[in-house]
């Protein structure tokens, strides 16, 4: 008995080391901050970044509701409001350099939890879309975790229509409170596993060039800067830098700047973008960011559709510049509409343009962050095949 | 009688070889040209002739990565080329003129220039079938001299003999600009 005992115990304590030691092996993720992870944040007003007019007073004070319920302190209304006024805070979707230290020193906080809702469509079936990221209050604003939920109603329909959600109140309850148990999972250090999902080849890039000189590692440090905007959706310019922001600090292997600060960096040096950025505004980035690439690009499409008919589309091209060559170092064509590659009773199919977005956005990271043709990039003999074309050059 | 054959033989194939003489009539490359020696590029903004106000940019973009894609060339980035116009004055971006050219190419430090014009983007219809179909044409222009060395043409969709008969819209739109665009770079190369 005892010696089976004494077993059991051998078999708990290398059970744990095993554990430990595969977390050890696990990649970095934006959460996985260790030092970094804050105790109490400020919650920001959410940005609307939808186009239409939104209830965002209600969202917030559910997304408020659900942070208190997993146990996350945030910073009291009164005291934010104030604090706000006092600096006269008024542009809520990032956070630049001067908010965050005053955040930490002034407010007391660890992180500002920076919130955009970037579609909110009541037709049936409801449909919504949030992102969020916190980030850290102090002397260097950084990306501690990021992450988005977009749903609609019909994602899981189920046996005769049970699994159907009708009113957008009740589609929006689930969001906030997946983002928020994201959110718990950040703030708590667990990080997100999702990070590291390898994405479906029909979200890959269409056509794309990848620099052999291109390596990205974990002193990288990039920017990633609106981009041009020539679809018919309003902000599909800022959304789409939003979604490569997100899916760069989720991987964790490189250092994404918080969007507020390159947002700051504009306003400062009165950079302005005429059909995509310059090189001469793209070495003021270099130096005043001290960042080692630049994301940019244009969207062409970024449409959602009304009811239940219909598919989203999503065009879009980026350019990676590097600071030590001045080129180019990756450029992406990228279009998908949500049924591509679905047969089947539409299994699979992307209901929201920012569900499709960001597994092509994935694509790219993916194509970025890889070097060489891994198993995560277009494989070269897929050439001609799907559309892909692959190159590499120097 | 075998004179008579062979008279008829020749004459034929004279004529079958008078149907392939009139070749790539759609390309023209200057033959005193040393296009490996361009090395960077400027894809200058595309004139557009049709309804759709964006077709001009997308077919731009598409061939600006392309053209990357292929590793013959560098493309610089459309900010930079939109900064290289407005520094420069030129008038019409679309269609510079010689010493335009010229003067872009020594600001934006590029070999040469491509200009293009998009003639048709769009759905056709044609009794009651529809399909998708683009036409574009492209030049380069070198910017040491500001002469057109290379010009190229391609038309891609369209409603074809299957379309007619068993409808089905054509191929998107995407698709047959990747097409159109690659069959102008391999005029190109």
């Amino acid at each position: 008995m005892r010696s089976s005992t004494s077993f059991s115990d051998f078999l708990v304590v290398v059970c744990l080391s095993g554990l430990l030691c595969l977390t050890a092996g696990t990649p970095a993720t934006a959460a996985d901050d260790g030092g970094k992870v804050p105790s109490r944040i400020a919650i920001l007003p959410i940005i609307n970044l939808s186009g239409s007019a939104v209830p965002l007073r209600e969202v917030r004070t559910a997304l408020l509701a659900e942070a208190a319920k997993r146990g996350i302190t945030v910073l009291g209304e009164e005291e934010l409001e104030k604090f706000m006024a006092r600096h006269r805070l008024r542009y809520t979707g990032g956070v630049d350099e001067t908010t965050a230290q005053a955040f930490h020193e002034e407010a007391g906080v660890g992180g500002v939890l920076v919130t955009s809702l970037q579609q909110y469509d009541a037709t049936y079936p409801p449909k919504i879309s949030l992102e969020a990221r916190l980030v850290s209050a102090g002397e260097v604003p950084d990306i501690i975790w990021a992450d988005a939920v977009s749903m609609a109603g019909d994602d899981a329909p189920g046996l005769l229509g049970r699994g159907l959600v009708e009113n957008l109140p009740q589609l929006t309850a689930t969001a906030i409170g997946r983002l928020v148990d994201s959110l718990a999972a950040g703030v708590t250090g667990k990080g997100n596993a999702a990070a590291t999902e390898k994405v479906a080849g029909r979200f890959r890039p269409r056509i794309s060039f990848r620099s052999p000189d291109l390596a990205l590692g974990e002193k990288s440090r990039i920017a990633v800067v609106p981009f041009f905007n020539r679809s018919q959706r309003s902000y599909a310019g800022e959304i789409l830098a939003l979604h490569f922001v997100r899916e760069l600090a989720r991987r964790g292997d490189v250092t994404v700047l918080e969007p507020g600060v390159v947002r700051q960096k504009f306003l400062a040096f009165r950079l302005i973008m005429d059909e995509g950025l310059s090189l001469a505004n793209a070495e003021v980035l270099f130096e005043v960011l001290n960042v080692d690439f630049i994301v940019t690009g244009t969207v062409m499409e970024y449409d959602d559709y009304e009811g239940g008919a219909g598919t989203p589309r999503v065009a879009f091209s980026s350019w990676l510049l590097d600071r030590k060559s001045r080129r180019v170092v990756l450029a992406s064509e990228s279009h998908n509409s949500g049924d591509d590659g679905i047969h089947f009773f539409e299994l699979g199919k992307q209901r929201t343009a920012h569900l499709l977005g960001s597994n092509m956005v994935r694509g790219v990271v993916e194509r970025m962050t890889s070097p060489g043709a891994s198993a995560s990039t277009p494989d070269p003999s897929d050439e001609g095949k799907d559309g892909f074309i692959y190159n590499e050059f120097n | 009688m075998k004179r008579f054959l062979s008279t008829i033989g020749i004459g034929l194939s004279l004529l079958f070889l008078g149907g392939c003489a009139s070749g790539n009539l759609d390309i023209y490359r200057d033959q005193n040209m040393d296009f490996g020696a361009v090395r960077t590029v400027a894809v200058l903004p595309f004139a557009n002739l049709t309804r759709d106000n964006t077709s001009s940019e997308r077919v731009r973009d598409v061939f600006t990565t392309m053209l990357l894609a292929t590793g013959g060339v560098y493309a610089l980035p459309p900010g930079e080329v939109a900064r290289g116009v407005i520094r420069t004055g030129v008038a019409n971006a679309a269609a510079p003129s010689v010493e335009e050219a010229v003067k872009l190419g020594g600001v934006l430090k590029v070999d040469a220039l491509i200009t293009g014009v998009v003639r048709e983007y769009g759905e056709v219809r044609s009794s009651t079938s529809t399909a998708n179909v683009i036409s574009l044409s492209m030049q380069m222009v070198e910017t040491q001299t500001g002469r057109v060395v290379w010009t190229a043409t391609a038309t891609e969709g369209g409603i074809g003999v299957t379309d007619r008969l068993f409808g089905g819209g054509g191929r998107p739109m995407n698709e047959i600009t990747e097409k159109a665009v690659n069959e102008i770079i391999n005029k190109l190369f």
